[in-house]
């Protein structure tokens, strides 16, 4: 499956991402294929160890150089100023290249607010940093602009001399998007950037996201376990298991009509709420196999409810096909 | 509150503060107000839900029913073989045995189970505590729970490291009901654990709950997982109950302006139904200074003067309704679901 190129701000095609562990080598990213547009959000859905944090991280090339390789595929960016493509899948991930586009272009947030900001500066010391290294400002300006930014985020001006340990979990996260929206970035990957926190904060910054989006035109890449919270923003989905999409499609195609059993049966693993009857829920047997072990065929088909209808032997990697425009599944049930 | 027979568990005033100390004296300089005023009761066999974001003191109101911290004031009367035995007069003696009828799962099973310890020892623990069996019959009393949590007999030799998420909570499971108690308090059980094994483990623990006519506190900051499993629902904010109903009647009907914020900023799996949601400004208040009058007031639309200065009595607002809110009478409050969303697709 080649995508288009034309109009798409990101093209991600056959990623394949390896790790070399003391045990041997775990294929965290099998085979993801995405495009994001600008201006939309694509939420990328899965389990834990499902390789959506690492098709994210190795987007802006943050994976661990020494034991992590891309074994294959491509990622390619298009550049705001020159409307060049760039394969970032081949770049040097310490280059001056790279550098230049993380924070500027595609800049990203991450689950834990209070890791991911350093203890021993001030708020306002760390989003200046990023400004004045993507922009030629004078201090005093750029000064200014991170003002603007906590603004844009609703906090309060004097915050940007607090150090992060004086801020909650939901202002930590505000600070984050601050820093990572202050330049401008075409491209926001948020990793989990609500899991946590409470529900009531994770509200406020799930509208803030919406509103920045909207004004500034940015596409979101919103990597996520929860299926709540990806129905909410997102406008495309694709839903991963061991290292691939299995399905993928915009939000009302894959929640409405869900193909893969895999989707379907995470859709009815989890209650749902204002149910005056209490159904039964139905989990999907079995675990998430070891990331190590090697699954020959489809991926699923360990758990797989059906398996064993219409032809389907467990042995053979189903292709990608597309039964209704625009909703792609990866399951032998649908060739 | 309702008729005592069936009543298990029955909970007054408990009040719960942590001390604060500064300095090189160790001074109290003030006081963390973790739980207060909590009164409720559980019948015998029944799910009581407890919802709260962080902070907001359930996990605490759990721990001191099992005294595991010592109870600021209040009371907590257990059903102990028809006698009700407030559980903070008692002694350490008397306390060992009544903890054969309150058992604890915790929220991440990796941190609440020795990794040094096998299965057979991390589940015959409570066992030879008590000293119930040994030998022999021990270990089959192991397998027994085992396979009453759907876990394999042979595994009886491995240690936690060798087991999935789900599979951990399965043995943490194992161990509460070791000892075969009445109540079982289940801290967020399922937060730390993948949706679709989630989903397994909500399913075990109702089918326990009808197997064994176990009685649960289940505590959760997910209000999908709570409607679930509970029949009655708390909701707790800062240290108090605002809100206790029977659970279709709270998500419906809801009460409590802070319990229809909660409602409306909980994510759906349905995008039809993106509705428009009640942002709540703000954060929660800092607990070592809770807010005076009611303490939902500084986050709260509907506020008024009275709520500023005066705190909401704790009524009976319909039958097995309680809510704590000056206007809760006048307050026409947005539920999910209720009538026209009931006819299931």
């Amino acid at each position: 499956m080649r995508n288009e190129e034309k109009n798409n701000l990101l093209t991600i095609n056959n990623l394949k991402v390896q790790f070399h562990t003391l045990e041997g080598i775990l294929h965290a990213v099998e085979d993801v294929s995405l495009t994001m547009k600008p201006g939309r959000t694509m939420g990328l859905v899965g389990e834990s160890g499902c390789g959506k944090s690492v098709t994210a991280s190795s987007i802006l090339r943050l994976l661990p150089p020494k034991t992590c390789r891309i074994a294959g595929g491509e990622i390619l960016f298009r550049r705001r100023d020159s409307d060049e493509v760039v394969d970032l899948a081949k770049v040097d991930p310490q280059g001056e290249l790279i550098r230049s586009i993380r924070g500027r272009e595609i800049a990203m947030i991450f689950q834990e607010p209070m890791t991911s900001l350093s203890p021993v500066f001030t708020v306002g010391n760390q989003i200046i940093e990023a400004i004045m290294l993507h922009r030629q400002v004078k201090p005093e300006e750029a000064r200014e602009h991170a003002v603007e930014m906590l603004k844009a985020v609703a906090l309060r001006e004097n915050i940007i001399d607090e150090y992060p340990y004086r801020l909650s979990g939901g202002q930590r996260q505000r600070v984050m998007t601050a820093m990572a929206l202050s330049c401008n970035p075409s491209l926001l990957i948020a990793d989990e950037p609500t899991t946590a926190l409470d529900v009531t904060i994770q509200a406020q910054i799930i509208e803030l996201l919406k509103s920045l989006q909207q004004q500034l035109n940015m596409a979101i890449l919103m990597i996520t376990h929860d299926l709540g919270v990806i129905a909410e923003i997102a406008d495309e989905i694709g839903i991963m298991y061991l290292g691939r999409i299995v399905e993928s499609g915009s939000v009302e195609q894959v929640f409405e009509n869900p193909l893969h059993p895999y989707t379907i049966g995470l859709l009815k693993s989890i209650p749902k709420m204002g149910g005056q009857t209490k159904k039964r829920l139905a989990p999907i047997p079995g675990s998430v196999p070891d990331p190590l072990a090697v699954v020959q065929g489809c991926a699923f088909h360990l758990r797989c409810p059906v398996y064993k209808q219409n032809g389907c032997n467990g042995k053979d990697l189903p292709s990608v096909v597309e039964p209704e425009a625009g909703h792609f599944v990866r399951c032998l049930l649908y060739e | 509150m309702t008729d005592d027979n069936n009543i298990i568990l029955q909970v007054n005033n408990l009040i719960k503060h942590f001390p604060i100390y500064r300095g090189f004296l160790r001074r109290i300089v003030g006081k963390v107000y973790a739980v207060n005023n909590v009164s409720f009761s559980v019948k015998k066999g029944e799910t009581l839900g407890i919802v709260g974001e962080s902070g907001c003191g359930k996990t605490t109101l759990a721990r001191v029913i099992l005294r595991a911290y010592e109870p600021t004031g209040g009371e907590a009367f257990f059903n102990w073989n028809g006698v009700m035995t407030n559980i903070f007069d008692l002694k350490k003696q008397e306390l060992k045995s009544l903890r054969r009828n309150i058992q604890i799962i915790f929220q991440d099973p990796l941190s609440s189970l020795n990794p040094r310890k096998t299965v057979m020892e991390i589940i015959s623990e409570p066992l030879r505590i008590h000293k119930i069996a040994h030998g022999q019959e021990l270990k089959l009393m192991v397998c027994e729970l085992l396979e009453l949590v759907g876990l394999n007999v042979k595994h009886i030799d491995r240690y936690p490291n060798a087991f999935s998420g789900g599979q951990r909570q399965r043995i943490a499971i194992a161990r509460a009901l070791a000892l075969r108690p009445q109540i079982v308090v289940c801290d967020e059980p399922v937060s730390a654990l993948d949706v679709s094994v989630q989903a397994q483990i909500i399913n075990l623990l109702q089918d326990l709950q009808n197997k064994l006519e176990l009685t649960y506190l289940f505590i959760s900051h997910d209000l999908s997982v709570v409607e679930h499993i509970s029949k009655r629902v708390a909701v707790m904010y800062l240290g108090s109950f605002v809100e206790l109903a029977p659970s279709v009647d709270l998500y419906a009907n809801p009460r409590h302006p802070y319990t229809e914020a909660l409602l409306s900023a909980t994510p759906t799996i349905d995008p039809a139904t993106r509705r428009e949601r009640i942002i709540l400004p703000g954060e929660i208040p800092n607990p070592a200074q809770p807010p005076a009058g009611c303490k939902f007031h500084t986050r709260c639309a509907y506020a008024d003067q009275k709520c500023e200065t005066t705190v909401p009595d704790w009524e009976e607002i319909s039958p097995q309704h309680w809510v704590s809110c000056h206007r809760a009478k006048e307050l026409r409050l947005k539920g999910i679901g209720g009538a026209e969303a009931s006819g299931d697709k």
